[in-house]
């Protein structure tokens, strides 16, 4: 239950919408499923199932930008309706995050709102400390603009 | 930066609560969901399938000796020309 509750929270925080939250969660789930059998115990059961969250995550935002440029065509065109992307009661929160692209998402909500070292952020996402060093200083410096202009101060 | 630490305090505050019990119902209900779509597009599938076969070796209109089924009921002939699973249920 503890587990569920962990990728619940980072699930909740990397994508917007309701039904993208429970999607992404069933995929997350899926995966370690899938992936469990390989579990060699080198890393801690925690760390293995945050590592595939953000994996799955990662796709996940990858693949419905993908789709975002086919979801505008058809909205345009009368064949799909709008899909009001924020349901939720923090919607202006997730406004500056949307000009990330979907791994300075997920090194930021790391580093600064789950407050993992840049070490541990480096052994969950598999990159060297300098990659994560580098995309979190981007994604501060955008985000910071981001925020001024949406009016935090 | 001000602006950037009050906005991650922000963010620090949301609370995402898991409700194991209703998003397990809503999964649930959603797989059962995809599963009667995936059974009714087979089913429909399958029925095209039927029709376009029958159509394709058993054309309704053709004459009776030269494989429609139509005329072949109506003039209970039996040679149906070019229909391999009538022709071998019939040959045996």
């Amino acid at each position: 239950m503890d587990y569920q509750n962990q990728v619940w929270k980072l699930v909740a925080r990397y994508v917007a919408r309701e039904q993208d939250r429970e999607d992404l969660f069933q995929e997350v789930f899926l995966a370690i499923h899938r992936a469990l059998p390989r579990f060699r115990g080198e890393a801690t059961l925690s760390t293995w199932i945050y590592r595939l969250t953000v994996n799955t995550a990662i796709n996940f935002l990858k693949k419905q930008n993908c789709y975002k440029g086919l979801k505008d065509l058809l909205v345009k065109l009368h064949i799909a309706e709008v899909v009001e992307p924020w349901q939720t009661d923090d919607l202006t929160l997730f406004k500056p995050l949307e000009k990330l692209n979907p791994q300075q998402r997920m090194i930021v909500l790391l580093a600064d709102v789950e407050e993992y070292k840049l070490e541990e952020i480096a052994q969950i996402m598999k990159l060297p400390i300098g990659t994560v060093k580098s995309t979190l200083h981007r994604a501060r410096e955008i985000l910071k603009k981001e925020v001024e202009k949406h009016g935090w101060l | 930066m001000a602006g950037y630490e009050k906005y991650i305090e922000k963010w620090q505050g949301v609370r995402a609560e898991y409700d194991g019990a209703r998003l397990l119902a809503k999964i649930e209900q959603r797989w059962s969901r995809r599963f009667r779509q995936t059974e009714l597009a087979f089913a429909g599938a399958l029925v095209l399938v039927m029709i376009s076969y029958v159509f394709y070796y058993n054309g309704f209109y053709a004459p009776a000796g030269n494989g429609g089924i139509v005329a072949n009921y109506v003039f209970q002939s039996n040679s149906i020309d070019g229909d391999p699973v009538m022709n071998y249920v019939l040959t045996k």
